[in-house]
């Protein structure tokens, strides 16, 4: 898998974005926050030759991109499916134009904790949400991004129980960009949630809803019997911190959001997603002896490579520069040295 | 002056971070990359080093610790030392005792 970012602009204002960083490197002239027809062509090459079967298209918001259905169209032409990572708050142009296409063409995974900024504007209503996602209908998946303890899921079934949309919800934890500021869960936090989430598998179970895991969950977050009910109900829940690529608009991969400021390598000419994969892993080595807890690096689940540790980016978070500075007596240091010295002043 | 009576000034460079985990410490130089795991007395003297003991202080702590003379423990950790020092996760710089 790799992910294709094709716009660096979004109209909301999530405290916990991890993409916050991206694009605030992003360069000043709006035009150049948008990928190109011909460099999108690339990419799709890309994809083509690293025989990935699916396009998912990130942004920022990828749906502001000024000529977004018609990559849309130049993807569809490829023969393969098209995963937009979205918001959700979508105008009516394109609204209309993904209508046109069927669920086997084109999904539409909703964030559906996005924030707008001021909260209050009208235009962002449960309503409005409802409607457009029933115009979606299966080509729209449910997405929401934990960033804080304090959350409720049961709307979220009530609206798949209401509309004829794709009975799965992809939750995802929000983690700390790196050098960033943003909002996230701390893995302290991790228990609370998890517990939270257990009762909620239940739940959607019931409902003949299905649950996936975006990166950055660990099994101790549950306690061991959730954990188990969990994966009997939902069988394809991981625990995992593997990069998918994400390839920006200049052609710069990297691991993801949150690191994207860390570890990156360019797309070079006529390379495959293994072979970037391969590089951010290398990049990442050092630091995966550690995880998001002190126990991580001694925990079997983690030696086993059942689970990764957690996020890369909260384990970073660990991490201290050393800069302490020690002042030795040479002789000390090297006694060797100093007897050769004494006897050579003694002859 | 002779090399003996001088001091050895150590630091770490930039691209040295570290971690501590239960029961050991990971240090990673970011700069070639590699990770190192320390345990027992090493994760010690490394813990105490980056507390900012001063060598006195460090060698009077680890001898208490470990129950040893003071040359022992003063030996022990300069081999340490010289153990990073070789692996790059420490510089050295030297300075006259004036």
């Amino acid at each position: 898998m790799a992910n294709l970012i094709i716009s660096q602009v979004c109209n909301l204002a999530c405290d916990y974005c991890f993409a916050q960083d991206f694009m605030r490197g992003s360069p000043a002239d709006r035009s150049q926050h948008y990928i190109s027809k011909a460099a999108f062509e690339e990419r799709l090459d890309f994809l083509e030759r690293s025989d990935i079967r699916e396009i998912r298209l990130l942004g920022g918001e990828p749906t502001l991109h000024p000529f977004f259905f018609a990559l849309i169209q130049q993807a569809q032409k490829r023969g393969r499916r098209i995963l937009v990572f979205s918001h959700g708050w979508l105008d009516e142009n394109t609204i209309v134009s993904l209508e046109s296409l069927p669920d086997t063409v084109v999904r539409i995974m909703v964030n559906m904790n996005a924030q707008p900024r001021p909260r209050t504007v009208a235009k962002y209503s449960p309503v409005r949400r409802e409607k457009i996602l029933q115009r979606l209908g299966t080509r729209a998946t449910l997405g929401f991004n934990v960033h804080s303890p304090d959350f409720d899921l049961t709307p979220l079934v009530d609206l798949i129980k209401k509309i004829d949309i794709r009975r799965v919800i992809r939750l995802g934890l929000a983690q700390p960009v790196w050098n960033g500021n943003n909002t996230y869960l701390h893995p302290k936090q991790y228990p609370l949630v998890g517990q939270k989430i257990a009762r909620f598998g239940r739940i959607a179970s019931e409902a003949g809803i299905k649950l996936e895991f975006d990166c950055g969950f660990v099994p101790c977050m549950f306690p061991k019997t959730d954990r188990e009910s969990l994966q009997q109900c939902h069988p394809d829940l991981g625990w995992h911190c593997n990069p998918i690529p994400d390839l920006d608009i200049d052609g710069q991969a990297f691991h993801c959001f949150p690191l994207s400021k860390k570890i990156s390598t360019p797309l070079l000419l006529g390379e495959s997603a293994s072979e970037i994969r391969n590089r951010l892993i290398e990049q990442a080595k050092p630091y995966r002896t550690a995880g998001i807890y002190r126990e991580c690096s001694v925990c079997t689940s983690k030696i086993k490579g059942d689970c990764t540790g957690g996020c890369l980016s909260a384990t970073l978070r660990r991490y201290h520069q050393a800069t302490s500075r020690l002042v030795v007596p040479r002789g000390v240091l090297y006694p060797k040295e100093s007897i050769i010295n004494q006897e050579r002043r003694i002859s | 002056m002779s090399k003996s009576d001088s001091s050895i000034t150590l630091s770490c460079p930039p691209a040295i971070h570290w971690v501590k985990d239960s029961g050991q410490i990971v240090v990673v130089d970011e700069k070639k990359p590699a990770t190192w795991i320390l345990q027992g007395f090493e994760a010690a003297v490394w813990d105490y080093l980056m507390l900012g003991y001063s060598f006195p202080k460090l060698t009077a702590t680890l001898r208490t610790l470990l129950n040893v003379p003071i040359q022992e423990a003063e030996d022990k950790i300069a081999a340490c030392i010289r153990n990073w020092q070789a692996g790059g996760l420490l510089d050295a710089s030297e300075v006259s005792r004036g």
